[in-house]
């Protein structure tokens, strides 16, 4: 069975939140909750500071925290590796969001309309991805992935910063990209071992 | 730009408060039953009083639990990872205890007294609900020390001080109520009283050692939480609300009442006002300890980014609303 994971390569990030906003058009996520986005870093001092962006999502941990913590399994791993919030199971006790390393969860409180109270008719198709009281987060376009499609966010990406792919397969682009251009994750040291690497902004890797 | 680490946003006064009620009615019932067992009948009312108080202290504090959830319809679902998750256990401790805290209460002081004629009966419940007690107080400590990605709850302190806590609020909160009772005309020796009070005397002190080692180790391990209590946006609540009311008064109102008694009707007096401030010290630990949690940043190859918040601030013109209609 395939591990799906993501690269993202940060030198190509131009930080446009093309991909932010795909994944809200694919997703219908309320106001306010965006299962994807794009943080901005300075690194350097005058004159030599730079802008720097971090695009971020659920990493789909292959030890996740979050699935840890729940306490009625609604958080889980599929064979494929991605990780899934079921809502029917879900209480909403938002102790996985604590849980997160990445902050990657979002609590859907309350329904946020763009246009005065109304759903759009698109919203309202995408609503069984939602339920108000639960916790959501990304998951990787599953259905657009099990169509054999990408995720929005990688289809959507103006600078072609996105891969999609299978880690566990050493010949896909994703695992040749982690290995040669020295593909890093995000907080090693919890050990979570995440599915989302970045390439970094330098060529030629890690120092 | 994003901004730097700031505290989290997921829980809230309503958790702050369901911990201190859960902990100060185990905490309570703990020093009822111990009481009656040490001094049946010197402290009879005593114990009768932090017993009766446990459960609806557990039920006030189990309510606002609940009332923070998102599906409160589902809650019976969280006792179903007790194997895994401090949540799932938490849950099912706080239930069994109020489940015995009730049947003693409801067959050994009212409507019955049945359960004293069985004293080995009465012995083994009370054992139970005293296990549970302990446990009901020591987990929130595991549930806030099981989240790593804040580093100021991620600590074997925190059971300790949770537990030393909550029987200091739970002997507060029956020297309280039996001050109460007495000065509404109710019976008993108020003799017993003293004896509460230098145990939780020697409670005071312990919680003020496992709060300053707490304080101590994380000087270092969450440099930002600490500074918050001590100098930021949380130090009038932490100097005022828990050193000063949950530590220095109760400690020096036990102190007079322990040691210089005072007289039953000074004993009394001194009782109420430093029950109430022990009380809201004992909210306020749990309230710094719950919005003292600053989130790790994101370690970008050694380079520190601030998480993402946790909602995105949006507005919505409604003149694009009517532009939309129009379109």
């Amino acid at each position: 069975m395939a591990r799906y994971g993501m690269v993202i390569d940060l030198k190509r990030c131009l930080g446009c939140d093309t991909c932010t906003m795909a994944c809200k058009a694919a997703n219908a996520t309320t106001r306010g909750i965006l299962w994807n986005r794009v943080l901005k870093y300075e690194t350097g001092k005058y004159p030599s500071a730079k802008l720097n962006y971090l695009p971020v999502l659920c990493m789909h941990c292959k030890e996740p925290e979050c699935e840890k913590v729940c306490p009625t399994g609604a958080t889980s791993k599929r064979e494929d590796g991605i990780v899934v919030v079921d809502n029917e199971k879900c209480v909403g006790c938002r102790y996985c969001m604590l849980a997160c390393v990445y902050a990657s969860r979002y609590f859907y409180d309350e329904v946020r309309t763009f246009y005065s109270g109304q759903l759009t008719p698109f919203e309202q198709i995408k609503q069984d991805k939602h339920r108000l009281g639960t916790v959501e987060k990304c998951d990787f376009c599953s259905e657009r992935v099990q169509a054999g499609q990408e995720p929005s966010c990688v289809v959507s990406c103006t600078g072609h910063a996105r891969y999609f792919g299978n880690l566990d397969d050493p010949n896909s682009e994703v695992s040749r990209l982690i290995k040669d251009r020295g593909g890093f994750v995000l907080n090693p040291e919890m050990n979570t071992d995440p599915s989302v690497y970045y390439l970094p902004t330098e060529q030629g890797g890690r120092d | 730009m994003e901004r730097a680490p700031k505290t989290q946003e997921v829980m809230g006064w309503k958790v702050a408060a369901s911990l201190f009620f859960i902990a100060t009615g185990a905490g309570s019932y703990l020093v009822g039953f111990l009481s009656g067992l040490i001094d049946p009948a010197g402290s009879m009312m005593l114990s009768k009083l932090a017993v009766i108080l446990g459960a609806p202290f557990v039920l006030v504090g189990g309510c606002l639990l609940l009332c923070d959830m998102g599906q409160k319809s589902k809650f019976y679902h969280m006792i179903s990872r007790p194997g895994s998750s401090w949540m799932s256990r938490g849950a099912f401790f706080v239930i069994l205890f109020l489940v015995f805290n009730l049947i003693h209460l409801f067959t050994g002081i009212w409507p019955t007294t049945t359960l004293l004629t069985h004293p080995a009966v009465y012995l083994m419940i009370g054992i139970i609900a005293s296990i549970l007690a302990v446990l009901t107080l020591v987990y929130t400590g595991f549930l806030l020390g099981a989240v790593k990605a804040i580093p100021f709850w991620s600590s074997s302190f925190l059971p300790w001080l949770f537990l030393l806590s909550g029987l200091s609020t739970g002997a507060m909160a029956t020297s309280l109520a039996f001050s109460i009772y007495k000065f509404s005309g109710g019976d008993g020796p108020v003799q017993h009283l003293t004896y509460l009070t230098r145990f939780n005397f020697f409670v005071i002190i312990l919680e003020a050692i496992v709060l300053g080692s707490y304080l101590g180790v994380m000087r270092s391990r969450a440099a930002g939480s600490v500074k918050m209590l001590t100098r930021g946006k949380l130090a009038r609540a932490f100097w005022g609300g828990v050193v000063f009311a949950a530590l220095i008064v109760p400690f020096v109102i036990e102190a007079l009442k322990a040691f210089i008694p005072p007289g039953p009707a000074l004993l009394l007096a001194l009782a109420l006002p430093g029950g109430i401030i022990g009380l809201i010290g004992g909210y306020m630990l749990r309230h710094v300890v719950v919005y003292g949690g600053t989130r790790i940043p994101l370690n970008v190859q050694g380079q520190r980014v601030a998480p993402p918040p946790e909602k995105y601030e949006t507005k919505v013109i409604d003149s694009d609303y009517q532009s939309f209609q129009k379109a």
